[in-house]
Protein backbone atom coordinates (compact mmCIF):
# COMPACT_ATOMS: atom_id res chain seq x y z
CA UNK A 1 0.00 0.00 0.00
CA UNK A 2 2.75 2.43 1.05
CA UNK A 3 4.68 1.55 -2.11
CA UNK A 4 1.63 2.36 -4.21
CA UNK A 5 1.11 5.72 -2.46
CA UNK A 6 4.76 6.73 -2.91
CA UNK A 7 4.79 5.57 -6.51
CA UNK A 8 1.55 7.32 -7.53
CA UNK A 9 2.36 10.55 -5.67
CA UNK A 10 5.71 10.65 -7.45
CA UNK A 11 4.02 10.28 -10.83
CA UNK A 12 1.42 12.93 -10.02
CA UNK A 13 4.16 15.37 -8.99
CA UNK A 14 6.11 14.55 -12.13
CA UNK A 15 3.08 15.24 -14.35
CA UNK A 16 2.34 18.45 -12.42
CA UNK A 17 5.91 19.63 -12.95
CA UNK A 18 5.80 18.88 -16.66
CA UNK A 19 2.38 20.49 -17.19
CA UNK A 20 3.49 23.63 -15.38
CA UNK A 21 6.72 23.64 -17.39
CA UNK A 22 4.76 23.52 -20.64
CA UNK A 23 2.26 26.17 -19.45
CA UNK A 24 4.96 28.66 -18.49
CA UNK A 25 7.31 27.66 -21.28
CA UNK A 26 10.13 26.66 -18.91
CA UNK A 27 10.85 23.80 -21.28
CA UNK A 28 12.70 26.18 -23.56
CA UNK A 29 14.74 27.56 -20.70
CA UNK A 30 15.56 24.22 -19.07
CA UNK A 31 15.30 21.65 -21.90
CA UNK A 32 17.62 19.08 -20.31
CA UNK A 33 15.92 19.30 -16.93
CA UNK A 34 12.50 18.62 -18.46
CA UNK A 35 13.89 15.88 -20.74
CA UNK A 36 15.10 14.17 -17.59
CA UNK A 37 11.61 14.34 -16.11
CA UNK A 38 9.98 13.02 -19.28
CA UNK A 39 12.42 10.12 -19.15
CA UNK A 40 11.69 9.43 -15.47
CA UNK A 41 7.93 9.49 -16.06
CA UNK A 42 8.15 7.14 -19.05
CA UNK A 43 10.55 4.88 -17.17
CA UNK A 44 8.18 4.73 -14.24
CA UNK A 45 5.22 3.75 -16.42
CA UNK A 46 7.31 1.19 -18.33
CA UNK A 47 8.55 -0.41 -15.11
CA UNK A 48 5.00 -0.51 -13.76
CA UNK A 49 3.89 -2.32 -16.91
CA UNK A 50 6.76 -4.80 -16.66
CA UNK A 51 6.12 -5.38 -12.96
CA UNK A 52 2.46 -6.16 -13.68
CA UNK A 53 2.74 -8.18 -16.90
CA UNK A 54 6.32 -9.41 -17.20
CA UNK A 55 7.82 -9.64 -13.68
CA UNK A 56 10.88 -11.58 -14.87
CA UNK A 57 11.92 -8.64 -17.01
CA UNK A 58 11.46 -6.15 -14.19
CA UNK A 59 14.75 -6.54 -12.30
CA UNK A 60 17.22 -6.17 -15.23
CA UNK A 61 15.10 -3.37 -16.72
CA UNK A 62 15.07 -1.55 -13.39
CA UNK A 63 18.88 -1.49 -13.21
CA UNK A 64 19.22 -0.38 -16.83
CA UNK A 65 16.73 2.44 -16.29
CA UNK A 66 18.42 3.38 -13.03
CA UNK A 67 21.80 3.90 -14.73
CA UNK A 68 20.26 5.74 -17.65
CA UNK A 69 18.55 7.96 -15.05
CA UNK A 70 21.85 8.70 -13.32
CA UNK A 71 23.49 9.64 -16.60
CA UNK A 72 20.56 11.83 -17.60
CA UNK A 73 20.53 13.30 -14.08
CA UNK A 74 24.06 14.52 -14.68
CA UNK A 75 22.59 16.62 -17.47
CA UNK A 76 20.74 18.61 -14.80
CA UNK A 77 24.15 19.71 -13.54
CA UNK A 78 25.12 20.65 -17.06
CA UNK A 79 21.86 22.62 -17.34
CA UNK A 80 22.67 24.53 -14.15
CA UNK A 81 26.16 25.23 -15.47
CA UNK A 82 24.76 26.41 -18.82
CA UNK A 83 21.99 28.64 -17.44
CA UNK A 84 23.85 30.10 -14.47
CA UNK A 85 27.27 30.64 -16.01
CA UNK A 86 26.34 31.35 -19.62
CA UNK A 87 26.79 35.08 -19.12
CA UNK A 88 29.98 34.74 -17.09
CA UNK A 89 32.74 33.28 -19.28
CA UNK A 90 35.43 33.71 -16.61
CA UNK A 91 33.49 31.79 -13.97
CA UNK A 92 32.40 29.21 -16.56
CA UNK A 93 36.04 28.54 -17.37
CA UNK A 94 36.88 28.14 -13.70
CA UNK A 95 33.92 25.77 -13.23
CA UNK A 96 34.96 23.70 -16.27
CA UNK A 97 38.44 23.28 -14.80
CA UNK A 98 37.10 22.35 -11.38
CA UNK A 99 34.62 19.86 -12.82
CA UNK A 100 37.38 18.49 -15.05
CA UNK A 101 39.48 17.96 -11.95
CA UNK A 102 36.61 16.13 -10.19
CA UNK A 103 36.02 13.83 -13.17
CA UNK A 104 39.76 13.24 -13.64
CA UNK A 105 40.03 12.19 -10.00
CA UNK A 106 37.05 9.85 -10.38
CA UNK A 107 38.57 8.36 -13.52
CA UNK A 108 41.96 7.95 -11.85
CA UNK A 109 40.28 6.17 -8.92
CA UNK A 110 38.41 3.91 -11.32
CA UNK A 111 41.59 3.06 -13.23
CA UNK A 112 43.51 2.34 -10.03
CA UNK A 113 40.64 0.09 -8.91
CA UNK A 114 40.65 -1.63 -12.28
CA UNK A 115 44.40 -2.22 -12.17
CA UNK A 116 43.90 -4.01 -8.84
CA UNK A 117 41.43 -6.32 -10.55
CA UNK A 118 38.20 -4.69 -9.39
CA UNK A 119 35.30 -4.66 -11.83
CA UNK A 120 34.75 -0.93 -11.74
CA UNK A 121 36.26 1.07 -8.96
CA UNK A 122 36.21 -1.08 -5.83
CA UNK A 123 32.56 -1.93 -6.57
CA UNK A 124 31.22 -5.46 -6.31
CA UNK A 125 27.51 -4.86 -6.79
CA UNK A 126 25.30 -2.66 -8.96
CA UNK A 127 24.32 -0.68 -5.87
CA UNK A 128 27.97 0.10 -5.23
CA UNK A 129 28.46 1.30 -8.80
CA UNK A 130 25.41 3.53 -8.43
CA UNK A 131 26.72 4.84 -5.10
CA UNK A 132 30.07 5.65 -6.68
CA UNK A 133 28.39 7.53 -9.52
CA UNK A 134 26.30 9.46 -7.00
CA UNK A 135 29.47 10.33 -5.08
CA UNK A 136 30.99 11.78 -8.26
CA UNK A 137 27.78 13.77 -8.78
CA UNK A 138 27.95 15.02 -5.18
CA UNK A 139 31.49 16.30 -5.76
CA UNK A 140 30.42 17.94 -9.02
CA UNK A 141 27.54 19.71 -7.21
CA UNK A 142 29.95 20.87 -4.49
CA UNK A 143 32.36 22.20 -7.13
CA UNK A 144 29.59 24.13 -8.88
CA UNK A 145 28.31 25.59 -5.61
CA UNK A 146 31.81 26.70 -4.57
CA UNK A 147 32.38 28.47 -7.89
CA UNK A 148 28.95 30.11 -7.92
CA UNK A 149 29.19 31.34 -4.34
CA UNK A 150 32.80 32.52 -4.67
CA UNK A 151 32.09 34.50 -7.84
CA UNK A 152 28.77 35.82 -6.53
CA UNK A 153 26.85 34.48 -9.51
CA UNK A 154 23.23 35.66 -9.36
CA UNK A 155 20.90 32.71 -8.80
CA UNK A 156 17.19 33.04 -9.23
CA UNK A 157 14.56 31.00 -7.42
CA UNK A 158 14.38 28.53 -10.29
CA UNK A 159 18.08 27.72 -10.28
CA UNK A 160 18.17 27.52 -6.51
CA UNK A 161 15.21 25.16 -6.57
CA UNK A 162 16.71 22.89 -9.22
CA UNK A 163 20.02 22.82 -7.36
CA UNK A 164 18.41 22.20 -3.95
CA UNK A 165 16.15 19.43 -5.24
CA UNK A 166 18.84 17.53 -7.08
CA UNK A 167 21.48 18.13 -4.40
CA UNK A 168 19.19 16.81 -1.67
CA UNK A 169 18.26 13.79 -3.78
CA UNK A 170 21.94 13.00 -4.44
CA UNK A 171 22.88 13.43 -0.76
CA UNK A 172 20.06 11.16 0.42
CA UNK A 173 20.87 8.63 -2.32
CA UNK A 174 24.51 8.49 -1.20
CA UNK A 175 23.36 7.85 2.38
CA UNK A 176 20.82 5.22 1.35
CA UNK A 177 23.17 3.38 -1.02
CA UNK A 178 25.97 3.46 1.55
CA UNK A 179 23.71 1.90 4.17
CA UNK A 180 22.31 -0.66 1.75
CA UNK A 181 25.78 -1.78 0.64
CA UNK A 182 26.99 -1.88 4.25
CA UNK A 183 24.02 -3.81 5.66
CA UNK A 184 23.43 -5.80 2.49
CA UNK A 185 19.72 -4.96 2.21
CA UNK A 186 17.96 -2.31 0.21
CA UNK A 187 16.11 0.67 1.64
CA UNK A 188 13.81 1.22 -1.33
CA UNK A 189 11.43 3.59 0.46
CA UNK A 190 14.21 6.03 1.36
CA UNK A 191 15.23 6.52 -2.25
CA UNK A 192 11.62 6.94 -3.45
CA UNK A 193 10.79 9.37 -0.63
CA UNK A 194 13.98 11.36 -1.34
CA UNK A 195 13.01 11.63 -4.99
CA UNK A 196 9.46 12.73 -4.12
CA UNK A 197 10.92 15.33 -1.77
CA UNK A 198 13.07 16.62 -4.62
CA UNK A 199 9.98 16.71 -6.86
CA UNK A 200 8.14 18.80 -4.24
CA UNK A 201 11.06 21.26 -4.11
CA UNK A 202 11.15 21.49 -7.91
CA UNK A 203 7.39 21.94 -8.17
CA UNK A 204 7.38 24.75 -5.60
CA UNK A 205 10.44 26.49 -7.07
CA UNK A 206 9.22 26.29 -10.66
CA UNK A 207 5.55 26.97 -9.96
CA UNK A 208 5.59 30.71 -10.55
CA UNK A 209 7.63 32.87 -12.89
CA UNK A 210 10.52 34.67 -11.27
CA UNK A 211 11.32 38.29 -11.76
CA UNK A 212 13.80 38.49 -14.61
CA UNK A 213 16.82 40.26 -13.27
CA UNK A 214 18.06 43.08 -15.40
CA UNK A 215 21.42 42.00 -16.65
CA UNK A 216 24.03 44.67 -16.36
CA UNK A 217 27.18 43.49 -18.05
CA UNK A 218 29.98 45.00 -16.11
CA UNK A 219 32.66 43.54 -18.30
CA UNK A 220 35.98 45.06 -17.37
CA UNK A 221 38.02 46.60 -20.14
CA UNK A 222 41.26 45.05 -18.85
CA UNK A 223 42.36 41.51 -19.58
CA UNK A 224 42.61 38.96 -16.81
CA UNK A 225 46.32 39.35 -16.13
CA UNK A 226 45.82 43.09 -15.68
CA UNK A 227 43.03 42.35 -13.20
CA UNK A 228 45.35 40.00 -11.32
CA UNK A 229 48.14 42.55 -11.12
CA UNK A 230 45.68 45.24 -10.03
CA UNK A 231 44.41 42.99 -7.22
CA UNK A 232 48.01 42.29 -6.17
CA UNK A 233 48.74 46.01 -6.25
CA UNK A 234 45.70 46.67 -4.03
CA UNK A 235 46.86 43.94 -1.65
CA UNK A 236 50.36 45.36 -1.35
CA UNK A 237 49.62 47.89 1.46
CA UNK A 238 47.92 45.16 3.48
CA UNK A 239 50.80 42.78 2.92
CA UNK A 240 53.30 45.45 3.85
CA UNK A 241 51.26 46.18 6.96
CA UNK A 242 51.29 42.56 8.00
CA UNK A 243 54.97 42.34 7.25
CA UNK A 244 55.42 45.46 9.34
CA UNK A 245 53.72 43.61 12.17
CA UNK A 246 56.33 40.93 11.69
CA UNK A 247 58.96 43.56 12.33
CA UNK A 248 60.39 43.69 8.83
CA UNK B 1 33.03 1.16 8.30
CA UNK B 2 35.42 4.04 7.58
CA UNK B 3 33.98 4.38 4.09
CA UNK B 4 30.45 4.53 5.51
CA UNK B 5 31.43 7.37 7.84
CA UNK B 6 33.29 9.15 5.06
CA UNK B 7 30.33 8.98 2.69
CA UNK B 8 27.94 10.12 5.40
CA UNK B 9 30.23 13.07 6.06
CA UNK B 10 30.24 13.84 2.33
CA UNK B 11 26.43 13.74 2.23
CA UNK B 12 26.23 15.97 5.32
CA UNK B 13 28.71 18.43 3.80
CA UNK B 14 26.64 18.49 0.61
CA UNK B 15 23.43 19.22 2.52
CA UNK B 16 25.18 21.89 4.62
CA UNK B 17 26.66 23.54 1.52
CA UNK B 18 23.27 23.48 -0.18
CA UNK B 19 21.68 25.21 2.80
CA UNK B 20 24.42 27.83 2.75
CA UNK B 21 23.97 28.23 -1.00
CA UNK B 22 20.25 28.83 -0.52
CA UNK B 23 20.79 31.31 2.30
CA UNK B 24 23.41 33.47 0.58
CA UNK B 25 21.58 36.33 -1.03
CA UNK B 26 21.96 37.36 -4.63
CA UNK B 27 23.40 40.78 -5.15
CA UNK B 28 21.60 43.01 -7.61
CA UNK B 29 23.55 43.20 -10.81
CA UNK B 30 23.15 46.93 -11.27
CA UNK B 31 24.12 47.86 -7.75
CA UNK B 32 27.35 45.95 -8.25
CA UNK B 33 28.74 48.61 -10.54
CA UNK B 34 28.49 51.36 -8.00
CA UNK B 35 29.70 49.11 -5.24
CA UNK B 36 32.69 47.91 -7.25
CA UNK B 37 33.56 51.49 -8.08
CA UNK B 38 33.45 52.56 -4.48
CA UNK B 39 35.58 49.59 -3.42
CA UNK B 40 38.18 50.48 -6.00
CA UNK B 41 38.23 54.05 -4.80
CA UNK B 42 38.60 52.91 -1.20
CA UNK B 43 41.42 50.55 -2.03
CA UNK B 44 43.21 53.22 -4.04
CA UNK B 45 42.84 55.68 -1.20
CA UNK B 46 44.18 53.19 1.31
CA UNK B 47 47.09 52.37 -0.93
CA UNK B 48 47.95 56.06 -1.16
CA UNK B 49 47.95 56.60 2.56
CA UNK B 50 49.90 53.51 3.51
CA UNK B 51 48.21 53.64 6.91
CA UNK B 52 48.13 49.92 7.30
CA UNK B 53 51.87 49.55 7.09
CA UNK B 54 52.53 52.37 9.52
CA UNK B 55 49.95 51.17 12.04
CA UNK B 56 51.06 47.57 11.78
CA UNK B 57 54.61 48.52 12.56
CA UNK B 58 53.60 50.83 15.40
CA UNK B 59 51.09 48.55 17.11
CA UNK B 60 53.35 45.52 17.22
CA UNK B 61 56.51 47.50 17.93
CA UNK B 62 58.90 45.57 20.13
CA UNK B 63 60.70 48.78 20.99
CA UNK B 64 57.60 50.19 22.71
CA UNK B 65 57.13 46.98 24.62
CA UNK B 66 60.76 46.95 25.79
CA UNK B 67 60.47 50.58 26.87
CA UNK B 68 57.33 49.92 28.95
CA UNK B 69 58.90 46.87 30.56
CA UNK B 70 61.95 48.99 31.33
CA UNK B 71 59.75 51.29 33.41
CA UNK B 72 59.17 48.35 35.74
CA UNK B 73 55.58 49.32 36.56
CA UNK B 74 53.06 46.45 36.59
CA UNK B 75 50.14 48.89 36.25
CA UNK B 76 51.66 50.62 33.24
CA UNK B 77 52.53 47.27 31.67
CA UNK B 78 48.98 46.01 32.10
CA UNK B 79 47.54 49.27 30.74
CA UNK B 80 49.87 49.12 27.77
CA UNK B 81 49.04 45.49 27.13
CA UNK B 82 45.28 46.14 27.14
CA UNK B 83 45.60 49.18 24.93
CA UNK B 84 47.77 47.41 22.39
CA UNK B 85 45.58 44.33 22.45
CA UNK B 86 42.51 46.40 21.54
CA UNK B 87 44.37 48.33 18.86
CA UNK B 88 45.88 45.21 17.35
CA UNK B 89 42.50 43.44 17.22
CA UNK B 90 40.88 46.40 15.46
CA UNK B 91 43.78 46.77 13.06
CA UNK B 92 43.73 43.09 12.17
CA UNK B 93 39.95 43.13 11.62
CA UNK B 94 40.34 46.14 9.42
CA UNK B 95 43.09 44.42 7.42
CA UNK B 96 40.95 41.29 6.97
CA UNK B 97 38.04 43.43 5.80
CA UNK B 98 40.27 45.21 3.33
CA UNK B 99 41.54 41.90 1.92
CA UNK B 100 37.98 40.62 1.64
CA UNK B 101 36.79 43.70 -0.22
CA UNK B 102 39.73 43.48 -2.66
CA UNK B 103 38.94 39.80 -3.22
CA UNK B 104 35.25 40.50 -3.90
CA UNK B 105 36.14 43.32 -6.23
CA UNK B 106 38.53 41.07 -8.16
CA UNK B 107 36.12 38.13 -8.39
CA UNK B 108 33.32 40.40 -9.55
CA UNK B 109 35.49 41.65 -12.40
CA UNK B 110 37.06 38.36 -13.39
CA UNK B 111 33.65 36.69 -13.85
CA UNK B 112 33.48 38.34 -17.25
CA UNK B 113 37.06 37.61 -18.34
CA UNK B 114 37.20 35.87 -21.67
CA UNK B 115 40.86 35.00 -21.12
CA UNK B 116 40.80 33.87 -17.50
CA UNK B 117 44.13 32.30 -16.55
CA UNK B 118 43.06 29.54 -14.18
CA UNK B 119 46.48 29.00 -12.61
CA UNK B 120 47.05 32.70 -11.94
CA UNK B 121 43.52 32.94 -10.52
CA UNK B 122 44.07 29.98 -8.20
CA UNK B 123 47.39 31.45 -7.03
CA UNK B 124 45.72 34.77 -6.29
CA UNK B 125 42.87 33.07 -4.43
CA UNK B 126 45.53 31.22 -2.44
CA UNK B 127 47.16 34.54 -1.58
CA UNK B 128 43.80 35.89 -0.37
CA UNK B 129 43.24 32.83 1.77
CA UNK B 130 46.78 33.04 3.14
CA UNK B 131 46.45 36.69 4.12
CA UNK B 132 43.00 36.32 5.68
CA UNK B 133 44.15 33.24 7.61
CA UNK B 134 47.20 35.17 8.80
CA UNK B 135 44.95 37.99 10.03
CA UNK B 136 42.62 35.58 11.82
CA UNK B 137 45.48 33.69 13.48
CA UNK B 138 47.14 36.93 14.54
CA UNK B 139 43.82 38.11 16.04
CA UNK B 140 43.60 34.91 18.01
CA UNK B 141 47.17 35.21 19.23
CA UNK B 142 46.63 38.85 20.23
CA UNK B 143 43.69 37.77 22.40
CA UNK B 144 45.45 34.94 24.19
CA UNK B 145 49.09 36.10 24.34
CA UNK B 146 51.26 39.19 24.44
CA UNK B 147 50.43 41.93 21.92
CA UNK B 148 53.84 41.46 20.34
CA UNK B 149 53.39 37.71 19.94
CA UNK B 150 51.86 38.00 16.42
CA UNK B 151 55.30 39.15 15.31
CA UNK B 152 56.61 35.62 15.76
CA UNK B 153 53.53 34.14 14.16
CA UNK B 154 53.68 36.48 11.18
CA UNK B 155 57.36 35.65 10.70
CA UNK B 156 56.52 31.97 10.85
CA UNK B 157 53.76 32.43 8.25
CA UNK B 158 56.09 34.40 6.02
CA UNK B 159 58.69 31.66 6.25
CA UNK B 160 56.06 29.05 5.45
CA UNK B 161 54.89 30.97 2.42
CA UNK B 162 58.48 31.45 1.29
CA UNK B 163 58.21 35.21 1.35
CA UNK B 164 61.43 35.86 3.21
CA UNK B 165 63.63 36.27 0.17
CA UNK B 166 66.03 39.18 0.79
CA UNK B 167 64.92 41.05 -2.31
CA UNK B 168 61.32 40.86 -1.14
CA UNK B 169 62.16 41.93 2.39
CA UNK B 170 64.04 44.92 1.06
CA UNK B 171 60.80 46.31 -0.35
CA UNK B 172 59.65 47.05 3.20
CA UNK B 173 61.36 49.90 4.91
CA UNK B 174 63.42 48.68 7.85
CA UNK B 175 62.67 51.89 9.78
CA UNK B 176 61.52 51.38 13.35
CA UNK B 177 58.11 52.67 14.46
CA UNK B 178 59.58 55.83 16.00
CA UNK B 179 61.02 56.84 12.66
CA UNK B 180 57.70 56.32 10.97
CA UNK B 181 55.98 58.46 13.54
CA UNK B 182 58.36 61.33 12.92
CA UNK B 183 58.04 61.04 9.19
CA UNK B 184 54.24 61.21 9.47
CA UNK B 185 54.09 64.23 11.74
Amino acid sequence: MLTQIIWWSGNVLEVLLLVRGIQLNWIKRFPLFYSYHVFILLESLLLFGLYSWAPRMYRPSWWTCQFAGILLGSLILFEIYRVALGRYPGTARMARNLLGFVFAMALAKALVGHSYGAFWWPARTYAEVERNLRVVQAFAILALIIVMVAYRIPRGRHLKGIFAGYGLFVALSVMELTLSTFFGKSFTYTSAIAYNLALCIWAVALWAPEKQEEFARTAPSEDHLTLISRAKEDLEPVRLGLRGAAGR
Amino acid sequence: MNLVILLFVLAAVLVGTLLYFLRVKDRPAIAENAEAGSLNAQAAKAARHGDLQFLGDAIFSKGDWDFIRGEDSPLLTELFREERRGLAARWLNHSAERIRSIREDHLRNSRFSQDLDVLAEVKLLGLFVYLITLCRCMSLVVRVAEPTAPRTLALHFEKMAGRLAPEQGAVVSPLPAEEFRRSHS
